[in-house]
């Protein structure tokens, strides 16, 4: 991390969906604004309090909340957006499963609810239920549609152990 | 956009202390970032990053563990903190949601404004001993911390050192939220000691969000030398209830409150005495 000129800015390094970044940042912004100003327009500002998780990135691999974080926290890090799930034009299995079992209301929660269940299924390949309802608890739906979500993760859980790609994550 | 001005990297404990020594209010440490955030106020200025000091390690010292400042609670979710502090593992595992977990430190839970957090409460029961740096180091029952008013100046918390679970020990957690991921309107916890089924110390501790947590021991609740019975559980937790003014906020009425502080107080102490080794059948 190298301090700018001016002092609220400095430069940080760190890996977005597997690509290196030197970007400038201010010491006040958060990790969901740097990126958003990055194009990487999956992740969602709604909350901004930490409570809705529609913010939701993986960073070293575990989910967690953008609006929560600053930039600079994230210096040295590795982030994994939406935009990192899928292998060129292949969507990742749970974006996949999201779609063919209409887990997507209105769509605004779904990259959060997306994020944190890869987080799950990259630690936990056969999840239970009860543990997808567990990993997904920090993200609100407010269409309400929670049942579908987890139908969606276990579908995605089956066919990864089935080894029918496992996408980017 | 936040209204940090600064963005400082601490490279040691003495450098981290003496920056906040020298800017002083406007100046807060900063680690998981769960509370600084979203909710300090527009006074402060300058941020200390803590979390390259190599204050995240467990390590088990025998009798008791210790666990670092930074530790994230989702690292204290592991088999080894479940079977020698299940006490701890249920108090950690209530705080948030997952994601929150993956972010906030303990040393954050007990520094920060969201006092009485989960792991708090289940701390002061047991009595945990925290470990502070300022002017030099001292290690405080977190029970006396919480007198002082917690944390002043610019002491920050390194280490939390809780004694393991023992033959004829058991703490019991217990919260009450709207939904799983709330912050509790209510949550208690509690420690005891039993031998050939009668209470030896006890102490209990109450959080009701709005105001200090409570801590009550053993003397004042006319609690040691008797049975371990349900109906002792029930007279304990009336007297906890009687003896706590909750605040009324939004979420809660004080009668509400008061209510559920006998509950979680019941459920707290069932458990504990459940892990003592006593059966509470009538």
């Amino acid at each position: 991390m190298r301090q700018r000129k001016r002092e609220s800015i400095l430069q940080i390094r760190l890996t977005i969906n597997k690509k290196p970044y030197e970007p400038d940042v201010a010491a006040g912004e958060t990790l969901l604004e740097l990126l958003r100003r990055l194009d990487l327009k999956s992740v969602k500002f709604a909350c901004g309090t930490g409570n809705c998780g529609a913010c939701t990135v993986l960073l070293d691999g575990k989910p967690v909340m953008s609006c929560l974080m600053l930039a600079p926290q994230a210096d040295g890090r590795s982030v994994t957006t939406v935009e990192g799930l899928s292998t060129g034009d292949r969507l990742h299995p749970l974006q996949e499963a999201f779609l063919e079992l209409g887990a997507p209301q209105c769509g605004f929660c779904t990259p959060g609810m997306l994020m944190a269940a890869a987080g799950l299924l990259s630690e936990n390949p056969d999840p239970t239920r009860e543990e997808v309802r567990e990993a997904i608890s920090g993200n609100i739906c407010r269409c309400s549609g929670y049942v579908k979500v987890v139908d969606a993760v276990i579908a995605a859980a089956k066919r990864m152990r089935e080894g029918a790609g496992g996408g980017n994550v | 956009m936040k209204h940090f001005r600064q963005y400082l990297r601490a490279g040691s404990l003495e450098e981290a202390v003496a920056i906040r020594r020298d800017v002083g209010p406007k100046s807060l440490y900063i680690a998981g970032g769960t509370t600084v955030v979203p909710f300090a106020s527009k006074g402060v200025d300058v941020l200390i990053d803590i979390t390259g000091l190599g204050l995240d390690r467990t390590s088990d010292h025998g009798d008791l563990i210790s666990v670092g400042a930074t530790t994230r609670l989702a690292e204290l979710l592991h088999a080894d903190m479940r079977m020698h502090l299940p006490v701890i593992h249920k108090a950690a595992s209530a705080v948030g949601s997952p994601l929150l977990r993956n972010m906030a430190t303990l040393g954050g839970s007990l520094a920060g404004i969201f006092l009485p957090a989960d792991i708090g409460i289940a701390l002061l029961a047991v009595g945990a001993r925290v470990y502070l740096t300022g002017d030099g180091q001292r290690a405080v029952p977190i029970g006396d911390l919480l007198a002082e008013g917690w944390l002043s100046g610019y002491e920050l918390i390194t280490e939390v050192r809780i004694d393991k679970r023992r033959p004829g020990r058991g703490a019991g957690f217990a919260k009450f939220g709207r939904s799983a991921v709330d912050i509790a309107l209510v949550n208690a916890a509690a420690a005891l000691e039993v031998s050939d089924g009668i209470i030896r110390t006890l102490r209990i501790a109450v959080g009701q969000t709005g105001s200090k947590p409570v801590v009550m021991a053993g003397p004042g609740l006319g609690a040691e030398g008797r049975d371990v019975t349900r109906d002792l559980v029930r007279e304990l937790a009336e007297k906890v209830a009687a003896s706590v003014k909750p605040k009324p906020d939004s979420r809660a009425s004080a009668d509400y409150r008061r209510n559920l502080i006998r509950v979680m107080a019941a459920r707290a102490l069932a458990d504990a005495a459940a892990e003592a080794g006593v059966d509470l059948a009538d």
